[in-house]
């Protein structure tokens, strides 16, 4: 039998697909943490603060190759633990785990089911949470820009940290610093977004703790799932990554483990599917690689083909300009003007030409760090005018959210490298250069825009005793490569 | 079809070659005074609290082969971040002030080995500090030492200020490198014999250390077998 995950707003508030829902995580919270079925169990499996934690606990992977199939696993097991309970307590039989599908319209806050503190029947609401940014549990909406998967979904390589899935990091290591574009847009942006600067969402250590958590991440899985079934896509054949394999729970309880070259077609091999694959989400951009582009001097005359190839990650960049400070994400708004070298972006240009370098240009923010959990989400737009009244989201080509961030400090990290995102920005500047909007070929402006809740008519403005605000987000350096 | 070039391995094989280079420089004088070249220069000075000038080349040698795998990724990434026309400045000032931490710390461990020869055999020192880095290796502050290793600092990119940066960032990873390997690394400086042969080994195993988990008990593995290396070469004396 398959499985069919739907969209949670498809169904009222207190459905009986969503109270059998609630009913097992009520079941499951009663149990001890020790017991491989409980709550605090499956939530630890993911991460976890309490002492003496077990050998199963503290297991996810993030900002890694390793993020999709690791979380594809764990939902997989944990909706196959809830459904036993489900069938136990004499619920549906084909019950399975919804997907929050955030960037449709109207459907941007969190379901109506996940807010209430009580039940219709008056028990308490197991999947209600306190720990949550302020205004979520009132119904506030969360940014486009935030929920925003087409960037993700038209990159067609799925290795490296510019790509769908992630760059090739050590697979023994929690956390690592090659976040891939699925796992930083939407999938951390949304954590922050929901966690707030306090909430159990924003910390990847008592994440799975919140009920909506599975729901997101089934989201993330359909979107994955999504990009596979579009053409040009295909999951790494390396043996490193399919071959890996991670130890979970089964129905019973029992210790088993499961690579990922198990869990590649969900269909098939996992026996679940998504009730809607492409009902909104689309590649944002289509390339023509026919096309011919005029960027401004002194960058040469290029064919998309050359500018959009894709380049494996192991060859080393060209460094055009970087920050001589820190920018520090501290207000609403904070813009960067980056000057290019003139002699590196000369001999860039050369190589260019000479067919010795391609014409990728990368934006790289490095060294990220925050004092604390920055549950605060900055999008990030290129060479936007200052004119207040236009559509910014036209010049938003990324955010900067730091969802695991930190502990990719911790001593199972990267080699020399501290949390940073790089975003290619090479079809950004292509698209703006075409349309006369990027006119200075060594001068590149960004500016960093917090992104606040969108919040109900009638809803209460927090009072300041209420507000906590997030720590301030330090971009040790920004900096324009080329690949 | 563009033919990119792959990645510019340049500064591996020249970290490769000084390696190598001085790993065979310091067999050499192995091979013609049939002993250590760094405890030939312990034995040629008189006991003194300073360190002696002549023990600077072995160990500056000895540093190189030892901690060169440490130092490649962080060279890396200093020229991966640094204009063309200032890599190899930036990667020299980097490289510099990363081994001059080493050096001069392993010049003055090896002045305080010289010094304890008054009082203990060459076997007792070793089996103490291989007993001392045993300990280390299990502790917290091992860990923690261990992750500051992997910690970079943003480099600016042009002026004198991009030259401080290469220095400071070669200083903060060679401080951070010594907390984390000093006190395993003097073990084996304090060695009665076989330090030669050593230096290879403990390159390698600093390797696997940067790259291990440290859930999957790495440390305290090496922490058993160096307890039980202290243990060999106390017990016989």
């Amino acid at each position: 039998m398959v499985y069919v995950r739907r969209n949670i707003w498809d169904f009222g508030r207190d459905d009986p697909m969503v109270t059998a829902y609630a009913n097992a995580v009520r079941q499951m919270q009663t149990l001890p943490a020790n017991n491989p079925l409980s709550w605090i169990y499956q939530a630890a499996i993911h991460g976890t603060y309490l002492n003496d934690p077990l050998s199963a606990w503290n297991q996810c992977r993030h900002g890694s190759w390793y993020f999709l199939s690791w979380h594809r696993m764990y939902v997989y097991f944990f909706e196959s633990i809830v459904r036993k309970i489900i069938v136990q307590q004499g619920g549906p039989s084909d019950w399975a785990l919804f997907y929050w599908d955030y960037h449709r319209e109207g459907q941007n806050s969190i379901p109506p089911a996940f807010r209430g503190p009580v039940l219709a029947d008056g028990l308490p609401n197991p999947l209600y949470v306190t720990q949550r940014a302020p205004g979520i549990n009132a119904g506030a909406g969360l940014p486009a820009q935030v929920t925003d998967p087409s960037f993700a979904l038209s990159r067609t390589l799925f290795t490296g940290v510019r790509e769908f899935g992630g760059g090739v990091s050590d697979q023994n290591k929690r956390f690592w610093s090659a976040t891939g574009r699925l796992e930083q847009s939407p999938h951390n942006d949304v954590h922050n977004a929901v966690g707030g600067p306090t909430g159990w969402m924003s910390d990847p250590q008592t994440a799975a703790q919140d009920p909506i958590f599975w729901l997101h991440h089934a989201n993330i899985d359909r979107l994955w799932w999504l990009w596979q079934n579009l053409p040009g896509r295909s999951n790494p054949n390396d043996a490193n990554w399919l071959n890996r394999s991670f130890p979970f729970c089964d129905i019973n309880g029992n210790p088993v483990t499961i690579a990922a070259f198990q869990i590649q077609n969900i269909v098939t091999q996992l026996n679940y599917d998504y009730d809607t694959l492409f009902p909104k989400t689309q590649p944002a951009m289509t390339v023509d690689l026919t096309k011919e582009s005029i960027w401004p001097q002194p960058w040469p005359r290029i064919t998309a083909s050359k500018a959009f190839r894709a380049i494996p990650e192991v060859r080393m960049t060209e460094l055009l300009g970087a920050t001589a400070n820190p920018v520090v994400l501290d207000r609403d708004t904070v813009e960067i003007s980056l000057r290019l070298d003139e002699r590196a972006l000369g001999r860039t240009v050369s190589l260019i030409e000479k067919d010795r370098l391609s014409q990728k240009v990368l934006l790289d923010l490095e060294d990220l760090s925050a004092e604390g959990n920055a549950g605060s989400v900055y999008s990030v737009y290129l060479n936007a005018p200052e004119d207040k009244n236009i559509d910014k989201r036209l010049y938003h080509i990324g955010n900067v959210s730091l969802f695991g961030k930190n502990d990719s400090r911790e001593p199972a990290a990267n080699e020399h490298h501290n949390a940073y995102i790089s975003i290619d920005i090479t079809e950004f500047l292509d698209d703006q250069a075409t349309k006369g909007v990027w006119q200075t070929g060594n001068e590149i402006k960004l500016s960093f825009e917090k992104q606040e809740l969108l919040f109900p008519e009638g809803y209460e403005e927090r009072t300041s005793e209420e507000e906590v605000s997030p720590p301030p987000i330090t971009i040790g350096r920004v900096s324009i490569k080329c690949l | 079809m563009h033919a990119y070039p792959l990645r510019d391995r340049s500064i591996e094989i020249l970290f490769a070659l000084c390696m190598a280079s001085a790993f065979v420089t310091y067999l050499f004088a192995y091979a013609i005074s049939k002993d250590d070249l760094l405890l030939m220069a312990v034995q040629s000075v008189n006991m003194s609290l300073i360190p002696q000038l002549n023990l600077i080349f072995p160990v500056a040698l000895m540093t190189v082969v030892m901690m060169g795998p440490a130092l490649l990724p962080g060279a890396t990434h200093v020229a991966a971040n640094s204009f063309y026309w200032r890599k190899k400045r930036a990667v020299t000032y980097y490289c510099f002030s990363y081994l001059a931490c080493w050096t001069v710390a392993s010049w003055t461990t090896m002045a305080f080995i010289m010094n304890l020869r008054a009082f203990l055999t060459s076997y007792q020192i070793a089996g103490l500090f291989f007993a001392g880095a045993s300990i280390w290796q299990i502790s917290e502050a091992k860990r923690i030492s261990l992750a500051k290793c992997h910690k970079s600092i943003p480099l600016v990119p042009r002026g004198f200020k991009a030259d401080l940066s290469c220095i400071a960032f070669g200083s903060t990873n060679g401080w951070a490198c010594l907390m984390s390997c000093w006190p395993f690394m003097s073990a084996i400086m304090a060695l009665p014999q076989f330090l030669v042969f050593s230096m290879p080994i403990s390159a390698v195993y600093v390797v696997a250390e940067r790259r291990s988990d440290p859930n999957k008990n790495l440390l305290s593995k090496s922490g058993m077998i160096m307890a039980v290396v202290a243990a060999i070469l106390v017990l016989p004396t």
